[in-house]
C-alpha cells in the first residue's frame, strides 16, 4: 500500500523531469516550471546527486564498508542516467561522447582512494593527471557543444573547484577533520548547482526555440533551484547522518551540524516568502518530529529498542501531516494540503526505508532507494516553488533590474563615518605635524 | 612683522581648534569605554548569581545505567584512572621479561570447586568471578606451563624477579601494570587459597602456573608457582584522586524547539544532561542524551525558556553547566 503510493506521488511531482513542459509563452504571469527552467532542475537533480554519490564512493571505500561497492555502482548508473538530458539537447552521439567521459572520471574515485590510503605520492600524481586530463577534455567537450556558449576557460574552472572540493572533502575526511570535511560537503554541494546553471543557460542561450525562448535565471527558476537545492540537501544528509549515527562513526555530530546549516538556510528561504513568523513555525515543525524523530528512529534501532522505532516512525508521519498543512496553508492552497501531505510522506517513506535497508544490510536496496528519495525531493521543489510564484506573482515577475545601486551623492552635505577614536587620532596626528611646522618654520625666524 | 603675527595667530587658532577636538574626541572616546565597562560589570555580575542559582538546581536520581546508554562498541578511549576507577575486564597480558603476549579469556569455578584452567596453551585465564585487575584486593591470571608436547605460555613464569613489570590491557586500551614482589611454589593441595585469592587493601594480581614435577597418576603438576604482583605505585596514586569532572558543552543553541550543542570529545563522555529554568527560577533536569544520540533535545515548549546542557562522563562526574541557551 504504502509502495503505490509513493509511486504515484512520484509520477505527479516528478513529471517534468521526464516529459517536457507545455510551456505558455504569451501567459505574462510568472511560472517556476518552463522548459528551462525544468532543463536546469533536471541538470540540478543530475550533478548534485553526483557529488553526493560520489563522496560516498570514495568514503565508504576508504573505511572499507560493506555499501562501498554499491556506492559506487549508485554513482556510475547516476552518470548513465545522464544520458537521455543530453541526448535530448545534442542528441545520441553527443550524448555517448559525453557519457564517455563524464562514466570514466567516476573510475578515479577507485585509484584516489587506494592512492591516499596508502599515501602513494607517485600515484596520487597519477590521478591528479587523470582528473586535470578529464577537466580539461570535459571542459573542451561542453565548449564545444554549446558552441562557446559555455566558455572554455570559464567550464575548466567550474570542473576544476568541483573536483578539488571532492577531493578536499576527502583528504578531510581521511585524516579525519570531520569539521573541515563537513564544511567541504556543503560547498561541493552547492557547486554543483552553480555549474548547473551556467551549463543549462549556455544550452538555452544557444538553442533558444528549443526551449520556447523560456530562461533558466528568471526568480521564479531561481526559488525552485534553491528549494531543489535544499530539499536535497536535507534528504542526502538525513541518510548519511542516520547511518553515520547507526555505524556510531566519529563524523555523525558532524553531519548534524550540517544538517543544521540546512535547517537554517531552508529557514531563510521560508521567510524571504512568508517572513519572520512563517520562518519560526517552518522551523518548529521542522525540527521537532521530523529532524529529531530521525535521530530517535536511529537510536532505537541502535538500542534494538522495536517500541522506540515505532515512535519515531509515528512521529515522522506526524510530521508529514503537520508540515503538509503548513505548506497548503502558507501557499493558501496553491500546493493542495492533501498533495504536499502526500509528498512529504512519500519522502519520510524514503528516508526511513534508504535508512532500514542499510541497517538491515541491503545495501544495493538501500542505495536504490536513496536515489529515488533524492529525485523524489526535486518534485517537492518544483511543485513547492510553483505554488509560491503563483501564489505571489508579483513577487517574482521578471523585471530589469540593476547590478548595484545607484550613487545618489557626494557625502558633502552629510555625516561621515568616523568613531571618535580615529578623531583622537587624527587630532594628535594634526597637533604632531603643527607642532613640527612651528619648530621647523621658528628656526629661520630666530636666525 | 604683520604677517609673521598673522601666521602666528593662525597657528595659535589651530592649537585651539585641535585641542578642543581633542579634548571633545577623547571625552566620547573615554565614556564608550566607561559604558563597555559598565556593561562588563553587570555581564560578570549576572553570571555570578547564575553560578549561585546553580548550584541549587535540581539535578536527577536516576542511577546512570538507566539514564544512559553505553554502547559497548563505541567506546574507544581509554578508562580514566581516579578514585571512580572500578577495574578493568583484562583483555592482553604482555610480559617483557620473559616475553610474553597473550590474549585473555575469562573463567570461573568448576563444578569440583577449582579455577578452571585456560582452554588454550598459548592464552591465559583470568578468575572472573574474582576481582577485576586494577581494584583493592587479589586478582587472578592463570597460564599453562606445558603442553603435551611442549612448553606454554607460562613456562618461563618461574623466573621473573622482583621489579619486574607486567601490564594487563582492556579492549579500550586501559593499561595497568603490575611489579612482581615475590614468588613462590606450593605443592598443589597447599597453596594459601586466601592470600591468593581473598580480599586485600592492596591491588594485587597473582599470576598461577603449575611447577614441579608432572603426576602422572593425578594427571597434573605436583606443585603451583604463584607470583605476587602488585600495581605500580604511581598508577596506584593516581587511583586515589578525585575524579575530575568533563568539559562543558559549547555551541548551545536554541533553535524553534530544538536544543543543540556541539557533543564534548575528551574525557569518556557517556552522555548529556538537559536543564530548563521553571518558574521560580531554579533549573530543572529534564532530559538525557547518550553520547551516541543526535547532540539534540526537542521541548515542545520552549518559547520564553532557558536551558542549559552539562556532559557526564563514565565516573558520573558532571560537567559545569554550559552557557544558557535561549
Amino acid at each position: 500500500m504504502m509502495k503505490l503510493s509513493q509511486k504515484l506521488m512520484i509520477s505527479v511531482l516528478g513529471a517534468s523531469l521526464l516529459m517536457p513542459t507545455i510551456a505558455n509563452a504569451e501567459e505574462a504571469q510568472p511560472t517556476a516550471v518552463t522548459k528551462a527552467a525544468d532543463l536546469r532542475a533536471n541538470l540540478d537533480y543530475l550533478l548534485s546527486e553526483h557529488f553526493t554519490l560520489a563522496v560516498a564512493a570514495m568514503t565508504t571505500a576508504c573505511d572499507g564498508s560493506k555499501d562501498a561497492d554499491a556506492a559506487f555502482k549508485a554513482l556510475d548508473q547516476n552518470a548513465v542516467d545522464m544520458e537521455p538530458a543530453i541526448a535530448s539537447v545534442y542528441g545520441d552521439k553527443g550524448a555517448a561522447e559525453f557519457e564517455r567521459i563524464f562514466r570514466e572520471h567516476n573510475n578515479y574515485t577507485d585509484d584516489f582512494v587506494k592512492a591516499t590510503k596508502e599515501n602513494d605520492k607517485e600515484a596520487m600524481a597519477e590521478v591528479d593527471k587523470e582528473v586535470n586530463q578529464f577537466v580539461n577534455e570535459f571542459a573542451k567537450f561542453l565548449s564545444t557543444a554549446t558552441e562557446g556558449k559555455l566558455p572554455e576557460d570559464a567550464a575548466k574552472e567550474a570542473l576544476r573547484v568541483h573536483e578539488d572540493q571532492v577531493k578536499e572533502t576527502f583528504e578531510d575526511y581521511v585524516v579525519g577533520d570531520y569539521e573541515a570535511a563537513a564544511k567541504t560537503y556543503r560547498e561541493g554541494y552547492q557547486q554543483m548547482f552553480a555549474i548547473s546553471k551556467a551549463l543549462s543557460n549556455a544550452i538555452v542561450t544557444q538553442m533558444p526555440d528549443k526551449f520556447d525562448n523560456t530562461k533558466v535565471d528568471t526568480p521564479a527558476a531561481d526559488l525552485r533551484s534553491s528549494l531543489n537545492s535544499l530539499a536535497a540537501e536535507h534528504f542526502a544528509l538525513a541518510t548519511m547522518g542516520m547511518e553515520k549515527g547507526f555505524n556510531g562513526s566519529k563524523d555523525y555530530d558532524y553531519v548534524s551540524w550540517l544538517e543544521n546549516a540546512n535547517t537554517a538556510d531552508f529557514k531563510a528561504a521560508i521567510g524571504s516568502v512568508y517572513g519572520d513568523e512563517g520562518a519560526v513555525q517552518f522551523e518548529k515543525i521542522w525540527e521537532g518530529d521530523h529532524i529529531n524523530a530521525q535521530a530517535e528512529l536511529v537510536s532505537a534501532q541502535v538500542k534494538g529498542d522495536e517500541a522506540g522505532e515505532k515512535v519515531a516512525k509515528d512521529k515522522l508521519h506526524k510530521f508529514a501531516q503537520e508540515f503538509g498543512t503548513f505548506l497548503g496553508t502558507a501557499t493558501d492552497g496553491n500546493l493542495p494540503t492533501a498533495d504536499a501531505q502526500a509528498a512529504i510522506k512519500a519522502h519520510e517513506d524514503t528516508v526511513i526505508k534508504t535508512f532500514e535497508e542499510y541497517a538491515s544490510g541491503d545495501y544495493a536496496g538501500s542505495y536504490d532507494t536513496y536515489r529515488e528519495g533524492y529525485k523524489l525531493m526535486f518534485g517537492v521543489g518544483q511543485a513547492l516553488g510553483e505554488a509560491i510564484v503563483k501564489q505571489n506573482p508579483d513577487k517574482f515577475a521578471e523585471t530589469a533590474m540593476p547590478t548595484d545601486m545607484p550613487k545618489t551623492g557626494m557625502g558633502g552635505a552629510s555625516e561621515s563615518t568616523m568613531n571618535p577614536l580615529t578623531a583622537v587620532y587624527i587630532a594628535l596626528g594634526s597637533l604632531a605635524v603643527l607642532t613640527a611646522g612651528v619648530i621647523l618654520r621658528k628656526k629661520p625666524v630666530s636666525k | 612683522m604683520k604677517r609673521g603675527d598673522d601666521v602666528k595667530k593662525a597657528i595659535v587658532l589651530a592649537y585651539c581648534i585641535l585641542s578642543l577636538v581633542l579634548l571633545v574626541s577623547g571625552g566620547l572616546y573615554f565614556k564608550e569605554q566607561m559604558v563597555e565597562a559598565k556593561e562588563m560589570k553587570q555581564q560578570n555580575a549576572a553570571k555570578q548569581k547564575e553560578k549561585e542559582a546553580q548550584s541549587k538546581d535540581l539535578k536527577s536520581r536516576v542511577m546512570l545505567e538507566e539514564e544512559f546508554a553505553v554502547l559497548k562498541k563505541h567506546k574507544t578511549e581509554a578508562k580514566q584512572l581516579n578514585k571512580e576507577f572500578k577495574g578493568i575486564i583484562p583483555a592482553k597480558v604482555s610480559i617483557p621479561a620473559i616475553h610474553v603476549e597473550a590474549s585473555i579469556e575469562q573463567v570461573g569455578l568448576l563444578d569440583s570447586g577449582e579455577m578452571a584452567a585456560p582452554s588454550t596453551e598459548n592464552g591465559v585465564a583470568w578468575f572472573e568471578p574474582g576481582a577485576k585487575p586494577g581494584v583493592k584486593g587479589n586478582a587472578v591470571l592463570a597460564g599453562h606451563v606445558d603442553s603435551k608436547t611442549g612448553p606454554a605460555v607460562f613456562y618461563n613464569l618461574k623466573n621473573l624477579k622482583k621489579d619486574d613489570e607486567i601490564t594487563v590491557r582492556d579492549v579500550q586500551g586501559t593499561t595497568l601494570t603490575f611489579v612482581v614482589k615475590r614468588t613462590k611454589s606450593y605443592p598443589r593441595d597447599k597453596a594459601p587459597l586466601n592470600e591468593i585469592f581473598g580480599y586485600s587493601n592492596k591491588r594485587n594480581l597473582n599470576l598461577i602456573t603449575c611447577t614441579g614435577t608432572f603426576d602422572r597418576a593425578e594427571g597434573t603438576h605436583q606443585e603451583r608457582l604463584v607470583v605476587y604482583t602488585e600495581l605500580k605505585a604511581d598508577q596506584a596514586k593516581e587511583l586515589e584522586r578525585e575524579a575530575t569532572a568533563p568539559k562543558p558543552p559549547t555551541h548551545v543553541k536554541m533553535s524553534g524547539n530544538l536544543l543543540m550543542w556541539y557533543a564534548v570529545r575528551e574525557g569518556n563522555i557517556i552522555g548529556y544532561r538537559i536543564y530548563k529554568k521553571n518558574l521560580g527560577g531554579t533549573f530543572v533536569h529534564i532530559g538525557s542524551v547518550s553520547e551516541f544520540e543526535r547532540k539534540s533535545f526537542a521541548d515542545s515548549d520552549a518559547s520564553q525558556s532557558h536551558y542549559y546542557v552539562t556532559a557526564v562522563n563514565e565516573s558520573g562526574k558532571e560537567s559545569a553547566p554550559s552557557s544558557i541557551a535561549k
